[in-house]
């Protein structure tokens, strides 16, 4: 691997995995005790704790972006680009079937479908992405 | 846009990694640029040329 993406891409995953441990820890220690506190905004406020390490997460995906260099930033947004399509066609579709009386499922799966589709458009585009910028 | 790059780095007797280290990019950006896959931006073609010396002319040339 070269220097370049040996840098960045460690940086990355220390950021990235300080967001998804934190994470996990609050999932394991919050939610088995939601049940304990019986004022809604108590319980509401602790739901969303861990969105406190997504937001991380989030923050640590925005600075890998910006450490990119212009063409893994300009195939990593062609990507989204097409993932994010690929997500609202998904799920506004599957909200019509529901509307027909298919099973209501959790809004949880939209970020499954999206992180599916990016994960599948990025191998595809490392095996036969073209840009002309 | 057509470019002489894969040669210039040979004559050099570098790899795409060694490109990749001397334009602080990484070795999958060289190898697009190389193959075709990617036009690099003005600033990027620059640093190139200015690798191996020459003018970014001389090592990029258009499609026709």
């Amino acid at each position: 691997m070269d220097k370049f993406t040996k840098r960045i891409t460690r940086t990355y995953w220390l950021e990235l995995g300080a967001a998804i441990a934190l994470y996990t820890v609050f999932i394991f220690t919050v939610m088995p005790n939601l049940h304990r506190f019986e004022v809604l905004w108590q319980r509401s406020a602790l739901a969303l704790l861990p969105m406190v390490p997504f937001i991380l997460g989030m923050i640590a995906i925005f600075r890998h972006f910006r450490r990119m260099d212009e063409f893994q930033r300009a195939q990593a947004f062609e990507v989204i680009s097409i993932a994010s399509a690929g997500t609202m066609f998904l799920t506004f579709g599957y909200g019509f079937l529901e509307i027909a009386g298919w099973p209501q499922i959790s809004m949880f799966w939209v970020w499954m479908t999206m992180g599916a589709l990016w994960f599948i458009t990025n191998q595809i585009y490392r095996l036969f992405g073209r840009h002309h910028p | 846009m057509k470019n002489k790059l894969r040669n210039l780095r040979k004559d050099q007797c570098w790899s795409q990694a060694d490109l990749a280290d001397r334009l602080d990019v990484s070795r999958q950006t060289v190898n697009a640029i190389e193959t075709g896959k990617y036009d690099p931006s003005l600033p990027l073609a620059f640093k190139i040329a200015n690798v191996f010396g020459l003018r970014i002319e001389d090592v990029f040339l258009p499609e026709a």
